[in-house]
């Protein structure tokens, strides 16, 4: 038979398209383009608030649960539900597990490969047999001619790792992060019934009640996790972004808004008073001064966006998603969210910086490192062992809850909707700031908002004309070869999009568009 | 001999018409009934998940939908060494992760199972969660020559030779 390609068809979530301008050697300007318009919100009204926890977690198959889990805190505002100490831990640990699956995922099998050439393994020299054995199967697939999926997209440049001992380690953690990222999951699907699109966080808490024995499976399978994320992912991290990847650490390429923002999230007693993750605004990238949070704060612009202006204002409460197509000037279908009419990135780079832990800082101190793509990385690996030593705390917490006498997992006196009421679900998922805002009224969805980390990264230009946060990460980035792009691959990945993505280079020159499709 | 793990693996979206005829599929081939040892599995567009389900499997046979520039309901048979993947269309993406990739990984991780592809070119790939009635119509024929090959290796510890 003739030899055919499996072309994989059309089997993505979303589109993002990166537009940059490059001028002697560096990006002049950018733009960010959402390509698809999903009318989730829209489909929304009138429905059974409950319904909101179910569909909104459909957004998405890879952030599983976080939709779920923001959506259920909203409505437990808006119902006046008293979530009980059970409930409350198990959708701790629920997500905590995506934690664990999602960071390596993205350092290892989304990102790592922008920064290594893979081809270096064929000259591993050293003796260990486990990464003989690695080195031994590159190789056979190389003869093969089968090497793609670890053939990185774009070609190495002078910031691409390729000391063979360095790059062999790597693969082989690579092969390991996939067997961790399968375990880690499964820690999720414990607790939650299934993943993805976990069926056990609702308004009021959880459905599934664990066993002892569960609780002791999810134990050892998180001494594992820790194990894996402490020894290697963190140090894998480490010893990149400290050594080869350094120039580019301290040079803050990627860097970006030097606004943060995080909600907070995980909370660890039931007045929701202490929370793992610290909520908290850095503005101008003065770190000595984290302010509150403010949620009156948050609007969103759509100058820029495909959609028509909301007639009734615009905070997530009151806005509505209702598309313009033929609308001058709009150039993506994600909106533009400002806090304070500024934009502001999110993620583990601005939760670490509200949070400033010591082991952290003293590394960011001591290397000089400056907020960018490689400090993204750094931030991501640390608080996954973050979160993994805190969630022993929350087991803890829980075999204490199961033991006492009225131990609940759910408040079953407010299961109906209200006829009236509305309540934000505002957190802190893997790739940042996830805020959902439900109004109630009749029984039913009156209106339905979210504001999603992407949408705060990667939003367009505002009102006023200032570039979303990743727009302006992408200014100065060096792109000496116009062919081949992959530092802004590097600096648009860091910031661990859940899109797929194609990238059009205008040459200043010609204005040729040069067509580079890159997907995540 | 102990009896070889067989799983039939549909993948694609469902919601794209003819793309979603793989899991489709499944619902015609469940109709006849399999001993323990046969697994059939919904892939749907599940990426790199899918490779610790089949990491145990010892023969694996997956229908999915394939554009070979064929006319609709055209059929393939291959296995994944008589396909070529170029590097620079390979996607980094957790979606667009195709199963020729998957197999790639379970490889890497030493655990590939012998696979067999049938292929269906598709009529359409538009929204709709209907698949076309000419490609509907092969199903009964495939699913008899899904059989013959798990029949083939529970006696010939192999697949067919067609």
């Amino acid at each position: 038979m003739a030899k055919v390609v499996i072309d994989p068809l059309t089997r993505i979530e979303g589109h993002l398209r990166v537009e940059v301008e490059v001028e002697n050697g560096k990006v002049v300007d950018a733009h960010i383009i959402g390509t698809m318009y999903r009318g989730i919100e829209a489909m929304l009204r009138g429905r059974d608030p409950r319904d909101a926890t179910f569909v909104t977690e459909r957004v998405c198959g890879v952030c599983a649960g976080s939709h779920g889990w923001a959506s259920s805190l909203a409505l437990d505002k808006a119902y006046g539900a008293n979530v009980p100490a059970g409930g409350r831990l198990i959708r701790n640990l629920i997500i905590g597990a995506m934690y664990l699956h999602d960071h390596p995922l993205h350092f290892y099998h989304l990102s790592a490969l922008d920064y290594l050439d893979v081809m270096a393994v064929a000259q591993y020299q050293g003796k260990d047999p486990g990464l003989l054995a690695v080195k031994d199967k590159i190789v056979k697939l190389v003869t093969a001619g089968d090497t793609a999926p670890l053939t990185p997209r774009y070609k190495p440049d002078d910031y691409s790792v390729n000391d063979p001992e360095l790059v062999t380690m790597a693969v082989a953690h690579y092969l390991k992060a996939l067997e961790m990222q399968a375990k880690a999951k499964k820690m999720s699907a414990l607790f939650a019934g299934k993943q993805p699109h976990q069926s056990s966080i609702v308004v009021g808490g959880v459905t599934m009640l664990p066993s002892i024995g569960v609780v002791e499976q999810f134990r050892s399978m998180l001494y594992e996790q820790l194990d894996f994320i402490e020894k290697t992912y963190l140090q894998d991290v480490l010893t990149f972004g400290t050594g080869p990847l350094l120039p580019l650490a301290q040079a803050g390429v990627g860097g970006g808004s030097p606004h943060y923002l995080s909600y907070g999230g995980f909370a660890r007693d039931d007045a929701g008073k202490d929370m793992f993750f610290k909520a908290g605004i850095i503005m101008d990238g003065n770190l000595s001064n984290i302010k509150p949070v403010d949620e009156a704060k948050i609007t969103e612009d759509v100058q820029y966006s495909w959609y028509k202006a909301s007639p009734n204002g615009k905070t997530p409460y009151t806005e509505d998603t209702v598309p313009d197509l033929d609308k001058k000037d709009a150039y993506t279908f994600v909106k533009a969210p400002r806090y304070d009419g500024k934009p502001i990135e999110v993620g583990p780079l601005a939760r670490m910086l509200v949070m400033q832990p010591k082991g952290l800082m003293d590394i960011i101190s001591k290397y000089n490192i400056k907020p960018g793509a490689v400090a993204r990385h750094a931030a991501r690996a640390y608080e996954t062992v973050m979160m993994a030593k805190d969630m022993f705390n929350w087991l803890d917490a829980l075999e204490k809850e199961m033991g006492s006498k009225d131990f609940r997992i759910h408040d079953t006196d407010h299961w109906e909707a209200p006829a009236t009421g509305q309540g934000a679900g505002m957190t802190e998922v893997p790739r940042g700031s996830l805020g959902h805002f439900i109004k109630v009224s009749d029984h039913k969805i009156e209106n339905y908002q979210m504001v999603v980390p992407t949408t705060w990264n990667f939003s367009p230009r505002d009102d006023k004309g200032v570039r979303g946060p990743v727009e302006e990460a992408l200014i100065g980035v060096p792109v000496p070869d116009l062919e081949n792009p992959v530092n802004i691959v590097r600096v648009v990945r860091s910031y661990d999009p859940c899109l797929a993505c194609a990238i059009h280079l205008i040459h200043p020159e010609t204005n040729q568009i040069k067509k580079f499709r890159i997907g995540w | 001999m102990q009896s070889p793990k067989i799983m039939v693996m549909g993948v694609g979206n469902i919601l794209l018409s003819d793309e979603g005829l793989g899991v489709r599929f499944l619902d015609e081939l469940a109709k006849s009934t399999f001993p323990d040892n046969v697994e059939l599995l919904e892939g749907g567009t599940a990426g790199l998940e899918l490779v610790h389900l089949i990491q145990d499997v010892d023969f694996l046979i997956i229908v999915d939908a394939l554009n070979a520039n064929a006319e609709p309901g055209a059929l393939f048979r291959f296995q994944p060494g008589d396909l070529q993947i170029i590097p620079e269309q390979y996607e980094v993406s957790f979606h667009q992760i195709g199963i020729v990739e998957v197999l790639t990984m379970a490889n890497l991780l030493g655990h590939a199972p012998q696979t067999l592809i049938f292929g269906i070119q598709p009529k359409s790939l538009e929204w709709g969660l209907e698949i076309s009635p000419e490609i509907e119509a092969l199903f009964p024929r495939l699913s008899e020559l899904v059989i013959k090959e798990i029949h083939s290796i529970q006696h010939e510890g192999k697949f067919g030779s067609t």
